[in-house]
């Protein structure tokens, strides 16, 4: 046996560049389960309380492999740790100054804030779920699209794969921050896509518009005014000329919120922000064409970093 | 003595045919693609679970360390949208390689890869200086050795594991994990010949 050997199948005489360049390089791996949560450096994440849960469950189709029916967590307070057991079906709350953390099976974790009340619906290999009645969580998952989702009264958060901050209020309004990856935000066959480093609020009456935190004061107002008011020609047309090229990302969600000239204003906007590649079709996107819509999303993503 | 010369014969034959034949995807993975197809996200999540280092490794091989993880996600989103049209499941390694090539030639005909690092990627995250330097000298390698090698030392992959998942020939990844690392060890000024 060679040292080409340990190259080849990690038999053998251990070649010792090798072995540098793998210790050098390990850190680098994908591990499939997610690191350590990033430090808090920029966020601002202020408590609000209250959610509301939902959940969707996943349907399980050719194998039904036991699971564990519970995560495991650690409280921590002013006392210290706490390890516990949360079985599916019940609560799980946190008292003021106590946070909780918790495995979400093998495929992630998630940080319940102080005065936050959570249920675990269902964990199992073809789908996790959890009901979010009151505070703050932060998930960070590492796992296939859609195999993790958080139901609040307002919307259901379907996890892409990401790591993400998700609160709601008493009434049921909240906000979702996405760190990595991407959140889809669904109710009742509406979608608002979320990626890494975009808000969305979320209300009563529907789940509000992406948009990046650091757009300008004048388009994040007019945009709150189109979500919670309706059309505003005037005020609508202040939106898009705020606009800047990374709020592309909230321009593509309004094709689909808006109809006629309005539309059109929208999509003469994403195209005077961002050069589209002559795959998006400006016809399919006036007629909201879902395969017009995925194209210019494909295209426009990259620019939002 | 000549009937054990000739059974020693077809042994060496066999091993070879064995170790360069183009690897058969094992029963058991093109049932979990087959199950995938139809909508199995179990399946999917296992196949995930299997391809994850693979895809990595490409990426990481044309785009910035950071963006990595992030594109991992996009590729197996739309792998799992794409698989029904997958027609040959023996085929699912090279396919989900290509999808990984191409949506990380679109990321990098988008953005600028940029020198300094974005504020908000967490201080743990930033690869250490030795490893920024290696990877830097892979991706340096013809693109032929580039993949491999990030999967091999990298991922921890092994060369017959590569060329299950990607659907190479086993003598190819050996060749390209030999003459890619002695490029590297030459480009990184490492002694052992």
């Amino acid at each position: 046996m060679t040292t080409d050997d340990y190259l080849w199948d990690k038999t053998g005489d251990p070649d010792p560049d090798v072995v540098r360049l793998e210790e050098a390089l390990g850190d680098l791996r994908h591990v499939g389960a997610p690191r350590r949560p990033p430090a808090r450096r920029t966020w601002l994440l202020p408590l609000i309380a209250v959610a509301a849960v939902l959940v969707i469950g996943f349907v399980l189709l050719l194998q039904d492999p036991p699971a564990p029916d519970a995560w495991t967590y650690t409280r921590t307070d002013d006392d210290g740790t706490h390890d516990g057991s949360l079985v599916v079906g019940d609560w799980l709350e946190t008292r003021p100054g106590e946070t909780a953390r918790l495995k979400i099976a093998d495929i992630g974790h998630l940080t319940l804030d102080p005065e936050s009340r959570l249920r675990l619906h269902a964990t199992h290999q073809s789908g996790h779920r959890v009901e979010l009645a009151r505070g703050r969580i932060e998930a960070l998952v590492a796992a296939p699209p859609r195999l993790f989702v958080v139901d609040t009264a307002v919307a259901t958060a379907i996890d892409m794969g990401c790591a993400y901050a998700l609160e709601v209020d008493d009434d049921g309004n909240g906000r979702l921050d996405v760190r990595v990856g991407m959140v889809y935000l669904e109710r009742d066959g509406f979608e608002s896509r979320v990626p890494a480093g975009a808000r969305c609020l979320m209300r009563r009456g529907g789940i509000g518009t992406p948009h990046f935190p650091g757009a300008t004061h004048v388009l994040r107002e007019e945009l709150h005014h189109f979500d919670t008011s309706g059309m505003d020609a005037p005020r609508f047309r202040r939106l898009l000329t705020a606009a800047r090229s990374a709020d592309t990302l909230t321009l593509w969600h309004l094709v689909p919120r808006t109809i006629g000239m309005a539309r059109a204003s929208v999509v003469d906007r994403i195209t005077e922000l961002s050069k589209l590649p002559d795959e998006v079709s400006r016809s399919g996107l006036l007629a909201g064409e879902e395969t017009a819509l995925n194209a210019c999303w494909d295209a426009l993503r990259w620019t939002w970093r | 003595m000549a009937v054990d010369a000739e059974r020693a014969s077809v042994q060496r034959a066999c091993v070879k045919k064995c170790t360069y034949e183009r690897p058969v995807p094992a029963p058991e993975e093109r049932c979990l693609v087959e199950a995938a197809r139809k909508g199995n996200r179990i399946a999917f999540g296992q196949l995930h679970k299997a391809y994850a280092p693979v895809v990595h490794a490409v990426l990481l091989s044309k785009v910035a360390y950071q963006d990595a993880e992030d594109l991992l996600q996009d590729v197996f989103a739309k792998a799992y949208e794409a698989l029904p049209r997958l027609r040959d499941a023996g085929a699912f390694g090279g396919w989900l390689v290509r999808i990984a090539r191409n949506r990380a030639a679109d990321h990098y005909r988008r953005r600028r890869v940029a020198d300094a690092l974005p504020e908000d990627i967490p201080v743990d995250a930033v690869p250490a200086a030795e490893a920024r330097e290696a990877l830097a000298a892979i991706r340096a390698l013809p693109e032929t050795y580039r993949e491999t090698l990030l999967m091999r030392l990298v991922e921890g992959l092994t060369g017959p594991e590569i060329a299950a998942r990607t659907g190479l020939k086993a003598g190819s990844v050996r060749v390209n994990l030999h003459r890619g690392m002695g490029l590297l060890r030459r480009s990184l000024g490492l002694e052992t010949p």
